[in-house]
This record gives structure tokens, C-alpha cells and sequence, in this order.
């Protein structure tokens, strides 16, 4: 079954010419093509689509809208907006609807890329509940008080872009959404930015002031009370892993590039986890406890709960977004590695080690007899990290008793 | 004299004590009586009050404790009564006999007249006298000072009068005389002055021509000599009018006979009394005329508005008219007996008052002094004095007198008239002044200064001199009608200097009325514009840049709306291109297998008529022409839609609406852009090449300004290199590294470089090589502003004159301030 995608324009000129530049694919996927809004719904209802590709300014119902509905009663489609228009309040009124933007003119590699990279997406989720909550789902739950000290920060007469930075990366939901933005083209942001305080640096004050404050994407996602403690912790595991792997990198002098993508992907990894346990959060409460008590792989539980574990949502939800592919491989990988079928040594290999050396119960003497559900040893020695692993216990277990946030 | 109290005790005590005895043994007798009588007596003649009362006192004492010793019924009321019965009539007496006596003692205590002037104080008063006269004359005259003691008997005053007037003039005292019954005299003593005081009567009488002055003192009431009675009468000195008090005669020639008062003597009185009479009436005839000249005088001193003063030898102030006390407010005490420069307590250290004080020395007359006196609230008033000295018959210097009078006022108004002379006289304002035909009666220094005429050279002149000839002649026309009708005239005049330059004046002429409403002159005041002027044209000049300016702001947000506006053709343009160019290849494979088809055919000899129509067709149409163009033309013309898109791209970035906060920008990145975008600029004269270092780290700046600065350079660069006027193409290279926390950006020409004497001036504002409508020269100096000013840098440049010049940008990083702020 070819995939199918659905380009929305009122200028039919757009709409042929993209037909006639897509002619090439034309084995490799359906293209279907509305002439507005309505045509588009219409079209939707009749025929399930995997991406819906759509310009901004249309007559009667424009881009935002559009998408909006998508979202509520298709959410398993991944929205793409490919615009002209340059004003940036309405980019930024996409920014709910929307997973991707891309802008006008877009050349053909350029989209047939993104379409690429958004079709590959089935292969972690198919269109199953997990995918429709995720699709419809922008929301992932913030802790209040980050959220306040951002708003306190950006409010203040000397706000910093580093402090600024540095607030964003404490937490996951935070950093994901700055950097979605940031992924998209429309503002100049060199692709590939993975950290918050960069995304920051190059949007620049003014616009993040106006994300944070009049678009006010972060305010959605303040999670509730009972959830709080359990959002914390994600938060702080994550921040865990985040500075081991940093560290790690260090230790193995890898090149920025490399480094930033582990670095992004770390923070990012438990993305899955914020969603599920806001989505469900008893049913993760159960899955929690089972995994203190029996001490399995929290992955084997989620797919038992859900049937599917926060890797694959996690890479899902930053794949519609546009993150680097790097990114999202590592992150989709991150407890199974041996299943990208790379085995090249990178930042899933650090970050593969990070979440397990990680542990307060791991011991590296005894490394022989973990679950390899837990660490992939044969994944390990193939991508040549195995003498490390003693050197990079010894960072987790320093950075431990520095007694990191 | 103690002699005297002690007898006199005795006295007392032994006759108290003989009325015991008597009383005691002759009971009845009148020899208690007598002894009574007695000691009342011996009080009466009490030298004084102390005595009178102790005697009294003791006797009484006596006359009791004898009593109660003596006779044991003493005590009896009967006894008591008789004894006391007698005794207070006794106290009586003897008291109205005591207070005739302190009466008495009251006159002699009275204060004495000073007469350090030599007035002689005659003391004349009742009937009294003569216990005086006989008895202590001498002390009485020595205390009061007096030459003569007269008894006055009211008929007779005259005569005691005049006698003691020839005593007083011959100086003679100390004697007394006796005068019972002096020749009656119809006439009274004439007085200058008649003064009652402390109940004592002063008359002062000037007598002869030697001006000494005898006083008659009495008490108030003593009677005055009274022609018409005979008796004493008590008369009130102020109940008799002036005019009844005829002149008196008194002759200082007449020689007098010594004091043996006796019945010869009494006619030469008479006579003497006559010639005093007459004198006397001299003396009253001139007085009265004197009071008429002085109340003349008096009356001129009220009526003027100036004072009169007076001053002793010593220079001190003895006499200030009221008029002085009314303007300074000062009490007589704070100015009499004071010297003027005293008094003024204004810097009398001044020549004026050095010179003043000559005259006063030199005793010369003076006038118009004018000096400066402080008043008591520190206000300062100004006084102008006139005086002359004083002399006496002998020419001695006795003083000073003169007028004086306040001129605070007109000191006040010539200071402000100073004032504003000297305000005129500076003003950078010019002003001229003409009178009624134009002709300038005066010019302050500024006109001097403007013009190069001299005050000299403009006086008497018509202001026409100064015309230029490029004023319009209406406009003088108008403003003379306008001032000759009495109302203000302003415009601008162009004027010539005595040198040929010409300067603009804003000038405003006012006719200048008299105070019956004439014109008599013209005041014109001129406000040098020149600089206005010049002004006024360099602002037009910058209205006409900012307008220049907003046009382009306008077209630079039209430029984003206009970017999108190119986006949506320019996507399905290329689009369709692509599609073309795939298709082409489709079909020219299509066509490779018909050809193939075709010659096959051809080959074996099949369908000939088609086959020769395809080769025809081949042929005609010349297909491999047409496939390789095809082709080209495909692949040419995305090309051209990838370089539209990519400068409508830069142009979108280069407009976008610049941030005061800064953001990380890629500056290889907008260098490039920035480049596409003035590529007109360059293209023609230059080849650009780029060597970007390709992971510069990402700068924190304000894009859009940095993007000015580089368009600035850029631009510059290509001009320079068009000004070298050579055929062949110039080279402009951008260069951009890392270095340390900074960015180093060079942007490099070929071009005629900058001169050494340029060098200092390449950053100044305004200034420019370039000619005039090609720049304004702000482009540097901006640039400047926003490299160092807003993002910490630097920005310099390195040029070799025909060579060409590299400009070197340096920014931090990093922001520097929000760095700090952080830190």
C-alpha cells in the first residue's frame, strides 16, 4: 500500500506544478490535490492520508484553521505547512497545528526529503491509538515552576539567552517545543540545532519573549498536581543522562556535531515517557511500581500496557517535528540499539551506555550479568564501546556523588 | 557754724528745761509761755530741716518726761490736755514757719543754669530775697552762678534790672545791694525767650551788640514786673501777650555808678533805665524784623524739598533741618555730633570723598557733592550737599551750613539708563538708530563688527550704504511706507560689508515716537542669518534625505510582501521546469526508441513512405539541435529560477525589520546575502569571490544593522574600483575568520585606495570623496557607530593609494553587555 499525502493550495498553478515535479515519485506514493480548505476535509474524510501538505494564506479558510481541524479528526496525519507568507505572528499561530513548516519556494529535494523523513515515521508507529494521541497531542506536561522562573526570566529587564537556555534544558517538555521551532526554516535558524540555549541565541530575544509570552504554546502544558512528582522525576533522569553523556563525550573527544545530536537526544529520549504519563497517568503509575518491584526493563512493560514504549513514541513525536534524523534514530533506538542496524560508534552508542550506567544498582564489575534488555552488550562491543564502559561507569558514578540535578 | 547748731542746742534744751522749773514751782506763771514762744522761735531759725524737727522733737520729749517725772498727775487728761492743748498750736506755728523756710531752701537747691556760653543767671523771686542778700549771697552765688540777685518789687523791676544788666556787664558779682524802693517804671524787660520749666521761669535776654546773654530766673510763680499796679499781683506768664511787653533800653555805654544804692544814685538809674528802655525798643523793633526774616526763611525751608544742615568747627553735625530726619528715618541722636563721612558709612574712602574732604579742611565753599549713605535696612540713598563755612565778625571758622537733598531717584534712573545703553552697546544684535529722513544717528559696536564701517564712518550716513543690491527694491519700498506709517517692519536684507562680503540680516525697524506721538526716529535691530540661512539650506537638504530615507524604508517593508508576492510563481515556475526537464528525458527516450524503430524499419525496407517522413521531419525540425537545446534551455532556465529565488531570498532576509535585542546570525550567511543583493553595484566593475570559514561560530548581533555596515562596504568597495577607470574587471574579496572570542570579517578592493591626508577623516560624518548628489558621507560614520557602539567592536582599514583598500570588521561573539549583566 503506497502512502498517501495531500498538498492543499488555492492557486491551482502551485497544485499542477506540483503534480507534474512529483511525477517522479509517483511509485513510490499517492498524491492527492484540494484546491482549499473544505476540498481538503472533504478529501480527508473520505480517504486516509499519512501527510497533509499546505500553504497558509487561502481564502475562506486559511492554513491554520485547516490544520487545526486535521488535527482533531485526523490526528494520526502528520501536518506539513509549506507557505510564502513571511509574517511571523502567523508562523507562529501554526506553531499548535502544525508539525513542520516549510517555505516558499521550496525546491524538490527539499520536500521530497521532508516527505521522506515523515513517511519513514510508520515504521515506529503505525496508525494505532499511540500514533493518533501523539499526532493530536501537543501537549506535554511542563512543571509549573520552570515555566514561571522562564516567564520571570524572559520578563526581566536583563534577561539573559543564557540563563534563558539554561532554564529551557531542565526540562523536557521545554526544550522539545523550543527547538521544534527552531527546526523549522522560517527563521533563519541553521538546520540542526540541538541545544536550547542555541535555539534561543539564534531566534533571539524578541521572538522567544513573544513565543513564550503572547503565543503562550508552554501554557497548555502545565501538568497537574498528582503528576508533578512523577514529571520531576523524568525530568531529573533525563538531566541525569544529559550530563553523562556530555561528560562521556568529553572523555571520548567527539566532535560537536556528534556531540550536540547525543546531547539533544538525551534530554529528549523519555519525550515518550512525558507523553504517556500524561496521557495515562494511573496506567503508568502501575507500570512505574511494577518495574521498582520486579526490576524489569520499563520498556517491556509499556509495550505490555500500551503496546508500545516511549522509544518509539518519543522518536515519533520529534520525527513529525522535524528534528534531525540523528536525533530521532538515537532516541528511537536508545534501549534497543542493535535494531537500527548501525553499528557505527556514535551518539546512540553514549547514549545506549548513558541510560544504564545511569542506574544507582549498576555495577560495572558485574556488567556480565545485566539484563540485556537493559544494555546490549553485543551492541556495545560491535560498535567498539566496550573497553570504554569501565572509564564511563567511573564518570557516572563521580557525577553521581557531585549529586548533579 | 557748729558753733552755731551747738549754741542753739543748748539754747533749746536749757529753755525746755526752765519751763519744767517754772511749771513745777511758779505754776501759772507766763514764764511757760515764753519759754514755749521761744523754743517755736528757735525752730523757725533752725539752719536746717534735720534741726528744726530734732529740736522740736526733743523738747518735746523734755517737756513730757519732765512732766511725768516731775508731776505724778501728769499723766492725768486734764494735765495732758493743758500741756498739749498749748503744745499744738505750738507744732502748728512752727511748721507754717518751716515750710516758709524749705520753700526757701527749695529755690536754693534748684539746679543751676548752665552758662557755659557766659550767661549770667540773675535769680530773681519774691520778697524772700532779702535774707539771701544779706546773708548767703555768697553761697547762693556760687551755686546757681549768678551775678546778682534781684528782689523783684514789681514797680521796680526795671530798675533792679537794669542794675544788675551793669553789673553783668561789667562783670562785677558778688555784690549785693539793697534796693528798697526803686523808681516805679512804666516799662518791662523785654525777652527773647520766655521758657517755663521745672515751675521755674526763664527769660533770656540778649543784651547789646556783644551777644551775651542774661537769663532771668524765677519761679513760676513770680510776678512779673507790672507797670500799670502798684501792688504785687501775680500775674501768668503766659497770659500776657507778647505785644504788651514793651522794649527795653538798656545802654552798655552807660557808665554806671557803683552799687551805694542811696537817693543819688536813684536818678542816675532812672536815666539809665530810660536808655535801656530805649535800646530795649531797638532791640524789640529788630527783633521783630528778624522774626519776619525768619519766618521768611522758615517758610522757604518748609516748602523746599532739600534740607539745611549746619556744622560745628569740629565738622560735626550740630543742626539738621526736619526734612533730613523725615527722608533718612534716623533719629538726631545717630547723626548730630557726628562728622558727614560718620554719617554717609559708605565707602568714604573714594576720591570724591578724599577731594570733599579738602574742601572741608580748606574751609572752602562746595557744591554738588554727591555721596552714598546706607540706611539702617541696608538700602543705599544718595545725597548731594552744597555748604559754605560759617565765619564770625572776627573771621573766625566756626562751621559749615548748607542744603542738601535725596537724589536716590536720579541715581537710580542713571544707573539704569547705564544700564541699558551698555545692554544696547553689547548686543550681538546690530542696531542702528535714524532719524526721521534715515539718516543714522547711532550704531552699536555689533553693526560695527558686521559691516566693517566704523561707528565714524556710519554717522550722519544713510543705512543705504549698506546695501548690496540684491534686495529687491519693493521690499524697501514697502518697509518705508510701513514705518512712515508708524507701524513695524521685518524682512530680510541682504547686505554688503565695506569688504564686498555679503551677509543676510533679519532685520525689524521701529519708528520711535516723541511724547506728543511724532516720529523721530527709526530704530532697526538686525539679526545676522547668514548662518540661518545656511542652515535653513542644509535642512532641506536633510528633509530631503530623510524623505529620500523613508522611501526606501518603505520599499524595504514593501520588500518582504514583495518577496512573497515573487515566492509563489517562482515555486510552480520552477516546478514546472523540473517536471519539463524529467520529461524531456522520458521523452527523449521515447524518441531514441522510435528513431530506432524507425531506421530499422528503414532498413528492412518497411513502411518507406513513414520512415522518410520521420527522417524528413528529423531533418527539418534538425533534432539534435533541438534536443541538446531543449535540454540547455531546461536546465538554463531552473537555473534562473534557483537564482530568483535565491535573491528574492536574500532580499526577504536583508529587509526583514531589524531587532533591538540581537540574535545569533550566521555572518557568512548574510554576507552572501547581503552581496546578492547589491549585486548591481558591483557586477559591472568587479568579480567578487567569498573565503568563508565554513564553521564560523554564529555572532551575537543586531542583523539587519550588520547587514547595512556590510552593504555600506561593499558598496564602497565597488565604487572605489569603478573610480579607477580601468577597463579590465576589479576584484572585491570577503573573507571571514575566527578569532578568539571575535569574528574577523575583511571585505577587500582593488580599488584607488585612500589618501594619506583622507585617513583621519574616513570615519567623520559628512565627510565624502565622492561628488556631490553620490552619497552624503554618512555611510562610514554610521557603520562606525553601529561596529563600536552597539556591538563592541572595531572597525579599521588598511589601504595603499592606487593599490586598494581592505576594511577589517571585528565583533565579539558573544554579547558583551548582556554578558556582563549575567555575570
Amino acid at each position: 500500500m503506497l502512502p498517501n499525502i495531500l498538498f492543499v493550495d488555492d492557486d491551482e498553478r502551485i497544485l499542477s506544478a506540483l503534480k507534474r515535479m512529483l511525477r517522479t515519485k509517483r511509485n513510490e506514493w499517492n498524491c492527492d490535490f484540494a484546491n482549499g480548505g473544505r476540498k481538503a476535509l472533504a478529501m480527508l474524510e473520505e480517504k486516509d492520508f499519512d501527510v497533509i501538505v499546505s500553504d497558509m494564506r487561502m481564502p475562506e479558510m486559511n492554513g491554520a484553521e485547516l490544520l487545526d481541524e486535521v488535527r482533531k479528526k485526523h490526528p494520526g496525519t502528520i501536518r506539513i505547512v509549506l507557505s510564502g507568507f513571511a509574517e511571523e505572528q502567523s508562523v507562529l499561530n501554526t506553531i499548535s497545528s502544525a508539525h513542520q513548516y516549510l517555505a516558499k519556494p521550496c525546491d524538490k529535494e527539499n520536500l521530497t526529503e521532508t516527505l521522506k523523513r515523515a513517511l519513514s515515521l510508520r515504521t515506529f508507529l503505525d496508525k494505532s491509538t499511540a500514533a493518533c494521541v501523539v499526532g493530536e497531542m501537543n501537549r506535554l506536561a511542563t512543571i509549573p515552576s520552570v515555566l514561571a522562573e522562564l516567564k520571570d526570566e524572559i520578563n526581566s529587564p536583563d534577561a539573559s539567552v543564557e540563563r534563558l537556555g539554561q532554564i529551557v534544558s531542565r526540562d523536557i517538555a521545554l526544550t522539545a517545543q523550543t527547538l521544534r521551532i527552531t527546526n523549522s526554516a522560517y527563521f533563519g535558524v541553521p538546520v540542526g540545532v540541538t541545544s536550547a540555549g542555541d535555539a534561543i541565541r539564534f531566534l533571539g530575544m524578541d521572538t522567544f519573549r513573544s513565543i513564550v509570552l503572547s503565543v503562550g504554546i508552554f501554557d497548555e502544558c502545565v501538568c497537574s498536581q498528582k503528576d508533578m512528582e512523577s514529571v520531576t522525576g523524568l525530568n531529573d533522569e533525563s538531566l541525569a543522562i544529559g550530563a553523562l553523556v556530555e561528560k562521556i563525550c568529553q572523555i571520548e573527544n567527539l566532535d560537536s556535531r556528534a556531540t550536540k545530536i547525543a546531547i539533544a537526544a538525551s534530554s529528549l529520549s523519555h519525550i515518550g515517557s512525558l507523553i504517556l504519563m500524561t496521557q495515562w497517568s494511573d496506567l503508568y503509575d502501575d507500570i512505574l511500581v511494577n518495574v521498582k518491584e520486579s526490576g524489569r526493563p520499563v520498556v517491556d512493560e509499556e509495550q505490555r500496557t500500551f503496546n508500545v514504549s516511549h522509544p518509539e513514541l518519543g522518536a515519533y513525536l520529534l520525527g513529525a517535528w522535524g528534528f534531525p534524523e540523528l536525533v530521532v534514530e538515537a532516541v528511537a533506538f536508545h534501549h534497543s540499539p542493535s535494531e537500527s542496524d548501525k553499528f557505527d560508534f556514535g551518539p546512540l552508542t553514549i547514549l545506549h551506555a548513558s541510560q544504564c550506567l545511569i542506574r544507582p544498582d549498576f555495577d560495572i564489575d558485574l556488567v556480565d550479568q545485566v539484563d540485556p534488555n537493559i544494555l546490549d552488550l553485543d551492541y556495545i562491543g560491535r560498535s567498539g564501546a566496550m573497553s570504554k564502559l569501565r572509564g564511563w561507569a567511573d564518570a557516572a558514578k563521580s557525577l553521581q556523588t557531585q549529586g548533579i540535578h | 557754724m557748729l558753733l552755731h547748731h551747738a549754741l542753739f542746742s543748748l539754747l533749746v534744751l536749757s529753755l525746755s528745761t526752765l519751763v519744767f522749773v517754772f511749771d513745777r514751782q511758779f505754776p501759772g506763771t507766763p514764764w511757760v509761755g515764753v519759754f514755749y514762744s521761744l523754743i517755736v522761735f528757735m525752730v523757725a531759725i533752725a539752719p536746717s530741716a534735720i534741726y528744726a524737727v530734732t529740736v522740736f522733737a526733743m523738747a518735746s520729749l523734755l517737756l513730757i518726761a519732765g512732766g511725768i517725772f516731775f508731776d505724778p498727775e501728769f499723766m492725768t487728761p486734764v494735765r495732758l490736755e493743758s500741756r498739749f492743748s498749748a503744745l499744738i498750736p505750738l507744732a502748728i506755728v512752727s511748721f507754717m514757719i518751716f515750710r516758709f523756710k524749705i520753700d526757701r531752701q527749695k529755690l536754693q537747691e534748684a539746679p543751676v543754669i548752665s552758662n557755659s556760653n557766659d550767661d549770667l543767671v540773675i535769680v530773681f523771686g519774691q520778697n524772700e530775697g532779702s535774707f539771701y542778700r544779706n546773708h548767703n549771697f555768697e553761697s547762693f552765688q556760687k551755686k546757681m552762678g549768678i551775678a546778682g540777685y534781684l528782689d523783684i518789687l514789681p514797680r521796680n523791676a526795671l530798675a533792679h534790672v537794669a542794675k544788675c544788666l551793669e553789673m553783668a556787664i561789667e562783670g562785677k558779682s558778688g555784690s549785693s545791694f539793697n534796693m528798697p524802693g526803686c523808681n516805679p517804671h512804666s516799662s518791662i524787660c523785654g525777652h527773647e525767650d520766655v521758657t517755663i520749666k521745672d515751675q521755674t521761669l526763664y527769660w533770656r535776654w540778649t543784651v547789646s551788640s556783644e551777644g551775651r546773654q542774661v537769663i532771668f530766673r524765677g519761679t513760676e510763680t513770680s510776678q512779673l514786673p507790672d507797670a500799670t499796679s502798684a501792688t504785687d499781683r501775680p500775674v501768668d506768664v503766659k497770659d500776657v501777650p507778647e505785644s504788651d511787653i514793651p522794649a527795653v533800653q538798656a545802654s552798655a555805654t552807660h557808665s554806671h555808678q557803683p552799687a551805694s544804692v542811696n537817693g543819688n544814685s536813684q536818678n542816675n538809674l532812672e536815666e539809665r533805665t530810660q536808655e535801656l528802655e530805649r535800646e530795649i525798643a531797638e532791640h524789640l523793633a529788630a527783633r521783630k524784623s528778624l522774626a519776619q526774616s525768619e519766618k521768611r526763611f522758615r517758610d522757604f525751608a518748609e516748602s523746599a524739598s532739600d534740607w539745611f544742615w549746619e556744622m560745628d568747627s569740629e565738622l560735626k553735625f550740630s543742626f539738621l533741618s526736619d526734612k533730613f530726619f523725615a527722608i533718612t528715618n534716623l533719629q538726631p541722636d545717630q547723626v548730630l555730633g557726628k562728622t558727614r563721612d560718620q554719617v554717609a558709612s559708605i565707602s568714604t574712602h573714594s576720591g570724591d570723598w578724599s577731594a570733599h574732604l579738602e574742601d572741608l579742611k580748606n574751609r572752602v565753599p562746595f557744591q554738588n557733592f554727591e555721596y552714598g549713605f546706607e540706611a539702617q535696612d541696608g538700602s543705599v540713598r544718595w545725597f548731594r550737599v552744597s555748604g559754605k563755612p560759617i565765619l564770625d565778625d572776627d573771621q573766625e571758622f566756626l562751621g559749615y551750613r548748607g542744603t542738601g537733598c535725596d537724589i536716590t531717584n536720579r541715581k537710580k534712573n542713571e544707573e539704569r539708563v547705564r544700564v541699558l545703553s551698555k545692554a544696547v552697546d553689547q548686543s550681538p544684535s546690530q542696531i542702528i538708530i535714524t532719524d526721521l529722513e534715515g539718516n543714522i544717528d547711532y550704531v552699536n559696536p555689533a553693526v560695527e563688527t558686521f559691516s566693517g564701517y566704523s561707528s565714524a564712518e556710519l554717522i550722519g550716513q544713510n543705512p543705504r550704504i549698506l546695501q548690496s543690491g540684491n534686495t529687491p527694491p519693493e521690499t524697501y519700498q514697502d518697509m518705508w511706507e510701513t514705518i512712515l506709517k508708524g507701524r513695524v517692519w521685518q524682512g530680510e536684507l541682504s547686505n554688503k560689508a565695506k569688504s564686498g562680503a555679503l551677509y543676510w540680516s533679519f532685520c525689524t525697524i521701529s519708528p520711535v515716537k516723541s511724547l506728543d506721538g511724532k516720529i523721530t526716529h527709526f530704530l532697526a535691530s538686525e539679526e545676522d542669518m547668514t548662518l540661518r540661512k545656511q542652515d535653513a539650506d542644509s535642512r532641506e537638504e536633510l528633509e530631503r534625505e530623510l524623505q529620500q530615507a523613508q522611501k526606501l524604508e518603505a520599499v524595504g517593508q514593501l520588500a518582504g510582501g514583495i518577496a512573497h508576492e515573487i515566492n509563489t510563481p517562482i515555486q510552480y515556475i520552477g516546478d514546472n521546469l523540473r517536471f519539463l526537464e524529467e520529461t524531456n528525458d522520458d521523452i527523449a527516450r521515447l524518441i531514441d526508441a522510435c528513431l530506432e524503430m524507425s531506421s530499422k524499419a528503414q532498413e528492412a525496407g518497411h513502411l518507406s513512405d513513414e520512415t522518410q517522413a520521420v527522417n524528413a521531419i528529423c531533418e527539418d525540425i534538425d533534432l539534435e539541435f533541438l534536443r541538446d537545446e531543449t535540454t540547455n534551455a531546461l536546465k538554463q532556465s531552473l537555473e534562473g529560477t534557483t537564482h530568483v529565488a535565491s535573491i528574492v531570498r536574500a532580499m526577504k532576509e536583508f529587509s526583514h525589520p531589524g531587532s533591538k535585542e540581537k540574535s545569533a546570525v550566521d555572518l557568512n550567511h548574510a554576507l552572501e546575502s547581503t552581496a546578492t543583493v547589491c549585486r548591481n553595484e558591483w557586477k559591472y566593475v568587479a568579480e567578487m569571490d567569498f573565503d568563508l570559514e565554513p564553521e564560523l561560530p554564529a555572532v551575537m548581533c543586531m542583523a539587519a544593522e550588520l547587514n547595512q555596515v556590510f552593504l555600506n562596504l561593499i558598496t564602497n568597495a565597488a565604487h572605489a574600483v569603478g573610480d579607477k577607470g580601468e577597463s579590465e574587471m576589479g576584484k572585491i574579496s570577503i573573507s571571514t575568520r575566527s578569532a578568539g572570542d571575535s569574528v574577523e570579517v575583511r571585505i577587500a578592493d582593488s580599488g584607488v585606495g585612500i589618501s594619506g591626508e583622507n585617513h583621519d577623516k574616513v570615519f567623520d560624518q559628512f565627510f565624502t570623496t565622492k561628488e556631490v548628489g553620490k552619497g552624503t558621507g554618512q555611510g562610514l560614520s554610521l557603520s562606525q557607530d553601529i561596529i563600536v557602539r552597539k556591538h563592541n567592536g572595531s572597525i579599521r582599514f588598511e589601504s595603499e593609494p592606487g593599490a586598494g583598500t581592505t576594511f577589517i570588521v571585528t565583533i565579539p561573539v558573544n554579547d558583551q553587555s548582556s554578558d556582563e549583566r549575567a555575570a
